[in-house]
């Protein structure tokens, strides 16, 4: 506790009111020492997904999450009762809706999550800037990232957050729950032969993913073969052209509505494409594909039982 | 004038080689012979797709953009009689930019978009119109003042469009901000307008050399200068607000290509017009070319590859010509 | 028959009145001097002649036509004005600058004909400028681009012909040489010429007719030897100034 005070001391106050709000909550913080001080004797210690060590002198009461799959991950390892607050877009499970907001994962309010006297905040390493993560640490709230790149990383991120707001329970059973449908994704679909996928993240421009992507990996563990994995860049810009060139068999696209699929029609003017021909236009809801969350195994089954119609 | 006549074939063939490699690169090779031998082809192979319907609708929608874009140039230098004018400079981009992002906000795609961008350069044009003419006074200067007011204004919008948005929409704002032929269809009717503003430009371009001496010296010279301006006007504004609906905002054609004709054949714009068209096009369909070929499959915003043409080429011609003692 | 009038004519900058009842009546073949102090306001009442600008009171007439009643065109093939200042902000060569004097005669759509080059390239001769005529404009000196305005008037060849300080940045051997040239014109076509000075020699040696306008806004007209004494002189530049007869004519000298 000395260094945040020392730190509210030495940043520049935007406003006296905020220093006073902020000096109530270190008070409020110290008499919690206080009172437990004996008890502190076990630390709880993580390490998020950048590799930084989170500790805790107990499991969590008050969290925030900066991140629409922060807040669902947080849901799912039980700890969705503990949220105080959550950034917009954070719309699954329902609950989320009604949470306070914070401000959206790139423009965070600051004044807010401090306001709301956090003991965790849950943030998105690729997402939000870094300067606010600084500076919420500089003011002394504990911060884990998360950057789930695998699906691995989803299970674990669960029971690590799982340690941290002591719903060890819940999130291990969770955790396990996804890597037995993980694995169950794996055994069927490791032998099978390869389908040549084209996934489309937007519509203009045109945009895919490469292996680095977590969707590539949903696409591998189909035992499919993301046409445009080799490129460089995470989320390329790529021409239709290109599609036409690398003729996929199958085209699997999410950003637009299951009732009026636009963007797969749109490729139905090419019916020199492979997939195309035989009809093998696949919609996801971005949601299960795009999220990095446990609802990406639901993803995972959708797109896995699609490509098993493309085989012969 | 056989010098100045020369030039103009010589960028007319520049400009149809330059269809033809435009036409034959992309991501799917296709030999040259394959492509003459396409037109008589089977309408479902995929080069003829390929090449009917995709290469060809965006080579001829850059050429009609880059056209457009340093006709409007050309024009809006005169109109502003500074050589620093660019087509963008009196907020028409800005205008249009804010309605395709509030059509794109609202979760709306295609012509929407281009027809919400066409409304808001048309609210711009009218509102730089009305506040510049404001009580009867038309100068240069008031005009660039208003204008560039205006469009600073439009930017603030902009910026807080972007910072309101949602992250999936923001990757298409921003790409129809840098530019983008991707998606384009064949020209059809704006072609046909920007020929007729062709035509009335080319048969105003005597009297434009005589306004670029200032207005006093062309009324006294014969013409009059305000319905001339204010056709200048409606003229530069109409072909922006055209190019970009098409293309969103590319940089660079409507400020370098004006002007580096200028230093290369003067400035008689009977011809400086035409060459303006050609070149314009031209630079547009090869800065357009190399976006879509050079990291392929990658695109590249083509507004990057213009100004990255552009600028080195301007110094150039600049350096060139300070060196020779002019300027 | 009179090629250019004016009936009650009031020149005002802003609230200004600078001139005001003025009645000229310009006869084929004669020059006319118009003289007054800085801010007098020569040049404004030239533009208003020239029907670049129009007047609150009063009346201009061209041909006996009303100015106002003509079209820019048609004015422009009979009456030409060389203007003060010059704006060039882009590149132009000589010889297209002066061709651009041809523009009233020519048809729209039309190019320069021969024809027109050869006169442009005439008047460039007559001016010392035809050595440069591929030269561009920014490179010439002030003189030189004044002896280029010039020939642009020459080109445009117009029967009234109104100049603005036609002898500014012109040296000694220039400012006789083409006022010398432009009065022979004037006279031989039988045109009329009204030109602002500020060299009363220049005055004495070319004018005819005189207008001069005073501080206090009146003018007065008349022959330039009635005009160019030294009493008036003094009125007008507010700066004594004697007047000295010589063999060569007269010489004017400020105290």
């Amino acid at each position: 506790m000395p260094t945040t005070l020392h730190s509210v001391l030495l940043s520049k106050p935007r406003s006296f009111q905020r220093l006073i709000r902020i000096s109530v909550h270190c008070f409020i913080c110290c008499l919690l020492l206080l009172t437990s001080v004996d008890s502190a004797v076990a630390e709880i210690t993580v390490t998020d997904d950048i590799g930084s060590r989170v500790q805790l002198q107990q499991p969590t009461r008050r969290i925030i999450s900066l991140a629409p799959h922060a807040t669902e991950m947080l849901f799912s390892a039980g700890a969705g009762d503990q949220l105080v607050g959550v950034v917009s877009y954070s719309d699954y499970p329902e609950q989320a809706k009604t949470l306070p907001r914070v401000g959206g994962y790139r423009q965070l309010d600051l004044e807010a999550i401090i306001a709301l006297q956090p003991d965790l905040v849950v943030g998105w390493h690729s997402g939000n800037s870094k300067e606010s993560i600084e500076r919420l640490k500089s003011l002394g709230v504990a911060v884990y990232l998360t950057e789930p790149k695998t699906l691995e990383q989803i299970a674990s991120n669960l029971e690590r957050l799982g340690k941290l707001t002591g719903t060890e329970t819940i999130a291990n059973s969770a955790a396990l729950n996804f890597r037995t449908r993980l694995q169950s994704l794996q055994e069927t679909y490791q032998g099978r032969s390869a389908v040549r996928v084209f996934y489309q993240v937007w519509n203009q421009p045109l945009m895919t993913i490469n292996r680095n992507h977590l969707i590539n990996h949903l696409i591998e563990l189909c035992g499919g073969v993301n046409v445009f994995a080799d490129i460089d860049a995470i989320a390329p810009t790529i021409s239709r052209e290109s599609v036409l060139a690398m003729n996929p068999e199958a085209i699997v696209a999410s950003g637009m509505g299951e009732a009026r699929p636009e963007w797969l029609d749109d490729w139905r003017s090419w019916p020199g494409l492979e997939a195309v021909r035989s009809n093998h236009l696949f919609f996801v809801p971005p949601d299960l594909l795009q999220r990095q969350t446990v609802r990406v195994m639901d993803g995972a089954e959708q797109l896995c039982q699609h490509l098993q119609t493309v085989r012969p | 004038m056989p010098r100045s006549l020369s030039f103009l074939v010589f960028l007319l063939v520049a400009c149809v080689l330059s269809l033809l490699l435009s036409l034959s690169l992309g991501s799917l090779p296709i030999p040259l012979e394959t492509l003459f031998s396409l037109i008589a082809s089977d309408s479902q192979s995929l080069y003829y797709n390929v090449v009917v319907d995709l290469r060809l609708p965006r080579a001829l929608s850059a050429m009609l953009v880059g056209a457009e874009l340093a006709l409007a140039g050309c024009l809006m230098q005169v109109l502003l009689r500074n050589p620093l004018a660019d087509p963008y400079v009196l907020g028409v981009s800005g205008g249009a930019s804010v309605g395709a992002l509030i059509a794109m906000m609202f979760g709306f795609a295609g012509w929407q978009v281009s027809g919400s961008a066409l409304l808001g350069a048309i609210i711009n044009m009218v509102l730089v119109f009305g506040l510049a003419h404001g009580r009867g006074s038309w100068s240069p200067s008031r005009l660039l003042l208003t204008g560039v007011v205006i469009a600073s204004g439009w930017g603030a919008v902009i910026s807080f469009l972007l910072s309101i948005s949602h992250d999936t929409g923001l990757r298409g704002m921003l790409f129809w901000l840098m530019g983008d032929l991707s998606n384009s269809d064949l020209p059809g009717w704006d072609a046909l307008i920007a020929s007729v503003c062709l035509l009335v430009a080319l048969a105003l371009a005597r009297p434009l050399n005589l306004l670029v001496r200032g207005e006093l010296q062309a009324r006294a010279l014969g013409v009059s200068p305000y319905p001339l301006q204010m056709t200048l006007y409606f003229l530069a504004s109409l072909l922006t607000a055209m190019a970009v609906t098409r293309s969103g905002n590319i940089g660079f054609i409507g400020l370098v290509v004006p002007h580096i004709l200028r230093q290369l054949i003067g400035s008689d714009h009977r011809v400086l017009i035409p060459a303006s068209v050609l070149a314009g096009a031209m630079l547009l369909m090869l800065a357009d070319t190399f976006a879509r070929t050079a990291l392929s499959p990658q695109q590249l915003p083509v507004g990057v590859i213009t100004a990255m043409i552009g600028v080195p080429l301007f110094l150039y011609v600049l350096q060139r010509r300070s060196r020779s003692g002019v300027l | 028959m009179s090629l250019l009038t004016t009936a009650q004519l009031q020149v005002n900058m802003g609230e200004r009145i600078l001139c005001s009842d003025l009645d000229l009546d310009m006869k084929p073949g004669q020059v006319w001097g118009l003289l007054g102090g800085n801010g007098s306001g020569k040049t404004t009442l030239l533009h208003t002649l020239a029907g670049l600008r129009d007047s609150k009171y009063g009346s201009v007439a061209l041909f006996g036509q009303p100015m106002a009643s003509l079209k820019n065109r048609e004015r422009a093939k009979k009456l030409g004005v060389l203007l003060q200042d010059d704006q060039v902000s882009f590149p132009s060569t000589v010889l297209e600058s002066v061709l651009m004097g041809r523009h009233p005669h020519l048809a729209p759509w039309c190019w320069e004909s021969a024809e027109d080059r050869a006169i442009a390239q005439q008047a460039l001769r007559q001016v010392e400028l035809l050595a440069m005529q591929d030269r561009q404009i920014d490179e010439l000196s002030g003189g030189e681009r004044q002896r280029l305005k010039i020939a642009t008037l020459m080109v445009q060849s117009p029967t009234v012909w109104l100049l603005d300080e036609p002898t500014n940045h012109l040296d000694l051997n220039h400012r006789i040489q083409l006022l010398s040239l432009l009065v022979a014109k004037v006279k031989e076509q039988q045109g009329c010429l009204m030109m602002s000075l500020h060299d009363l020699q220049l005055a004495s040696r070319f004018c005819d007719n005189l207008v001069m306008m005073f501080p206090d806004g009146s003018t007065e007209q008349g022959s330039q030897q009635s005009l160019l004494q030294p009493e008036r002189l003094t009125r007008l530049y507010q700066y004594p100034i004697q007047r000295i007869e010589t063999e060569a004519g007269a010489v004017f000298i400020p105290q």
